[in-house]
Parts: C-alpha cells; sequence; structure tokens
C-alpha cells in the first residue's frame, strides 16, 4: 500500500465529528480511496473507514489531543450509562472485553505478532465509549504516523465492535431502539449482531 | 367529586422511550434466565442491574415459577417497587378514562371497586405513599403496573411490602383480564357503556371492549403465552392469594 499523505486527504471533516466504528449510510462527501480504505480529514483528526460492501464500513480516526497522537474507534454513546454497573459488578465471562475495560480500563489485543493495550473506556460529554491506543509522542501527521494508524485502526476498530457485541448481553433481549446515522435509521439490535460479525472478521484477538 | 374521571384520568407515568430498554415482563414467570449485571441475593432472589432500574426475580416452590418485581429510582429519596400486569389494563383506561363513558364508568368503579379507585387516585397524587397503579413507556409498550414507593436507602424490602404489591397486582390483572370477571367486578358494566340509548358508537364500544377482553384472557400478558396451568393458578382470586401467602414461608 502506498503512503497516503495527510494533505492529500481531502479536508471534509466537520469540526469535532467522532465517527461511529460501523458505518453504514451513504457519505456523499469526497474522500480519498486508496487500497479499499477511505480517507477524509479536518484539523485535528483524518477518518480512516474500512470499506466492506457498499455503505458498509468499519471506521477509526487518527486524533490529535493534548500533543499526542491516538487512533481511535468510537463504540458510541449507548454503552456509557452502564460504566458504573460493570465497574461495581464482577467479572463476567459472558462479557470479558468489557470486564477487563471496566476493571482497568485497558484491553489487550494480539495479532501481526504484537500485543497492544487498547484504552476502552467512557468520556465525558458526548464522547461516548471510545476505545483508543497511542501512536506517536507526537501531533503531527507524517506519513509513518499515519501508516502506523492505519495499521493499528484493526484492534481498536474490534475493541470496539466486541464492546458492543458484549453490550447485547447487558440488554437481555431486543428493544426497539433505533440507531440514526445520516438521513438513515437502523434497528439498534441489527447494528449489535452485524457488529459481532464484523468483529469476526478482524483477524486482531482478545488475550483474556 | 369522588368518581370524577377527572380524578384518575392522569395517572403517574414512567415514560423509558428514550432509552433501550425491553417491555416489563408481567408480574408472574413460569421461567426465567436473565443475563446482564446480575447479582444473586442470600435470600434467593436474582436482581438484575440496569442503569435505569433493577429487576427482582423471587423465586417460588409452590408456584413452579417465580414474580417479577422493578425497583425504579423515583425522587431522590424515594424508588417506585411495581409489579407489571403487563397491557392488560389499558383497553379498560381507555374507557375509564374516555368521554364517552368516564364518568359514570369511574363513578361504577368507586361504588363497586373502591380498590382499584383507590389505586387510581393515588396514581393521580405525586408523592403519594399508597399503592397505585402506573402507566409505563417500556419497549415500545403502554403497560401498567401496580407499585408503591419504598425509601431509595432501602434495598431489601419486608416480605408484607413484596406480597401486597404482587396480590393488588394480580387481582387488577384478574379481574380486568376475564370477561366474566370484570363484570362480576363491576354490576352494571354493560349498562354503562352501552347507556339508555344504544347509538353505533356504543355499540361498538362495547364490542371493542369485551373482544379486548376476551383477547387478554388467552394470554396478552408476555411470558403467559402457551402456559395456561400458570394462567389458571392465578385465574381465581383465591388462588392469588393463597400462592402469595406461600411466598411468605420461602423467605
Amino acid at each position: 500500500m502506498g503512503a497516503v499523505s495527510f494533505r492529500r486527504i481531502p479536508k471534509s471533516l466537520d469540526g469535532d465529528e467522532i465517527p461511529f466504528v460501523i458505518g453504514f449510510a451513504p457519505d456523499h462527501r469526497q474522500e480519498l480511496v486508496n487500497n479499499g480504505i477511505g480517507f477524509r480529514r479536518g484539523e485535528d483528526r483524518f477518518t480512516i473507514e474500512h470499506i466492506l460492501d457498499g455503505d458498509l464500513r468499519v471506521r477509526a480516526f487518527g486524533l490529535t489531543l493534548g500533543g499526542h497522537l491516538y487512533v481511535v474507534a468510537s463504540a458510541g454513546p449507548m454503552l456509557e450509562p452502564w460504566w458504573p454497573l460493570l465497574k461495581a459488578s464482577r467479572p463476567d465471562s459472558t462479557r470479558p472485553v468489557l470486564s477487563a475495560a471496566a476493571a482497568t480500563g485497558k484491553v489487550r489485543m494480539a495479532g501481526m505478532g504484537l500485543e497492544i493495550a487498547v484504552t476502552l473506556m467512557p468520556f465525558p460529554d458526548e464522547f461516548g465509549v471510545l476505545a483508543m491506543y497511542g501512536i506517536a509522542d507526537d501531533s503531527t501527521f507524517s506519513d509513518d504516523n499515519i501508516t502506523v494508524c492505519i495499521s493499528l485502526s484493526l484492534p481498536v476498530i474490534k475493541t470496539a465492535l466486541l464492546a458492543l457485541s458484549e453490550y447485547r448481553t447487558l440488554l437481555d433481549a431486543a428493544t426497539d431502539a433505533e440507531v440514526a446515522q445520516g438521513d438513515q435509521v437502523a434497528p439498534l439490535a441489527g447494528i449489535l449482531e452485524v457488529s459481532e460479525e464484523l468483529a469476526s472478521m478482524v483477524p486482531w484477538q482478545h488475550q483474556p | 367529586m369522588p368518581g370524577e374521571r377527572k380524578a384518575i384520568d392522569s395517572p403517574l407515568l414512567l415514560d423509558f422511550r428514550q432509552f433501550p430498554v425491553k417491555p416489563a415482563l408481567f408480574v408472574v414467570q413460569q421461567t426465567r434466565e436473565p443475563t446482564g449485571i446480575i447479582e444473586r441475593t442470600t435470600g434467593g432472589w436474582t436482581i438484575v442491574h440496569t442503569p435505569w432500574y433493577k429487576e427482582i426475580n423471587i423465586p417460588s416452590a409452590n408456584l413452579d415459577g417465580l414474580f417479577v418485581l422493578y425497583l425504579v429510582p423515583y425522587t431522590d429519596d424515594t424508588n417506585l417497587v411495581l409489579a407489571s400486569i403487563d397491557q392488560t389494563f389499558e383497553p379498560f383506561f381507555t374507557y375509564l378514562s374516555g368521554a364517552d363513558f368516564g364518568d359514570e364508568l369511574t363513578k361504577l368503579v368507586a361504588s363497586q371497586w373502591p380498590e382499584l379507585y383507590e389505586l387510581l387516585l393515588h396514581s393521580n397524587r405525586p408523592g403519594s405513599d399508597h399503592m397505585m397503579m402506573i402507566k409505563t413507556f417500556m419497549g415500545g409498550q403502554v403497560q401498567w403496573a401496580v407499585g408503591r414507593c419504598s425509601p431509595a436507602a432501602q434495598d431489601e424490602f419486608l416480605p408484607k411490602f413484596v406480597l401486597d404489591i404482587i396480590q393488588a397486582a394480580l387481582e387488577v390483572f384478574v379481574r380486568t383480564s376475564d370477561v366474566v370477571a370484570l363484570s362480576e367486578a363491576l354490576p352494571g358494566l354493560v349498562y354503562v357503556l352501552g347507556g339508555p340509548q344504544l347509538g353505533t358508537r356504543r355499540l361498538n364500544s362495547i364490542a371493542e371492549l369485551l373482544s379486548s377482553g376476551a383477547g387478554l384472557a388467552t394470554g396478552i400478558a408476555g411470558g403467559f403465552q402457551g402456559n395456561l396451568n400458570v394462567v389458571e393458578a392465578f385465574l381465581d382470586a383465591r388462588d392469588v392469594a393463597k400462592q402469595v401467602s406461600n411466598l411468605v414461608d420461602d423467605r
């Protein structure tokens, strides 16, 4: 894969946009597509969208924050109200990723001969629960930094997807809630079901 | 003035429409295998924690089933403890609070079924410490429950407190889910609904209510579908009291 230059990525993101890890709605804004991955950028972030089938994508984004560069995937706001309960409860084998994150804030992921500890925790305001991993101690979008962000977007994305699939066990049954994205609306139950399938497609594995 | 529908037509409403919750379970379930964040108490109760409420499962060996209650934060100092009767009460309440028959029907309920009238009356008085009817929106459904306030600091309940709620819920369920029972509970019901002049709309209303009741009797209450043995066990009010009293022995 050729290097992706930050300058070549079209600046088409809204200001503080945090894309949900699963993209299912058409997004007609300009993007750069390189080897099956779509890119858009703003001032302090750029999106990494692994294109699966039509409008279906799994998404992460590179973000500069406090002088550091992180790769981040958003599990959305749904899990946030559950976090105090998860922290107060015992580890449960039916939700290993959420149990690990609630206990330590970290989820260990292994793949490509590496093992990394992805941070999974709720963030204030409307950020929701984010999976994130530090890429560099600087805030430059160098070609090398971007390449590492792309490579390590997969375990971060999988962490967010696993968190969503384990969220199903908390709900105990399908609800009639819906998820809106752009002008599309999808049933939450369907999104959560898809999250499990998508997670299984990412070759990284959670290390209990 | 006792019996006016305005006194009872704005019941306490618990609205969960903006949260991803499922419909409340009927107070009696034959089986229940909850998942999620679960706590099992030394007394044999199972508590399912959610950010919005706690679901409490109370097994009963005598019943070969279990009772399901909900604990919902209400004010800073109080929770509501409720037992759901699912959708069974809504058709009846529609008539009770409606312009066509509401005043007459409410008077009838106040005189012939004062226990239900009191439950509705307390539901229309925020802060009431009495047992009351509670309307809920959960999982896309309009449901009803019977409940009562308890101190928020209290996470254990006296058996009598729980039993009174279950018994009151089942009595409302039994009477409003069976056409014959409803007509026995409210002598004069058909006359009130029909009125002295049986216009087409009133005739249709009677047909709708009775058909709703007939439908309810065959199992609109969640968890009851196909479990007629359990239904029959509760369709007799005397059995209700017996089953509930068995709970005390289970504790």
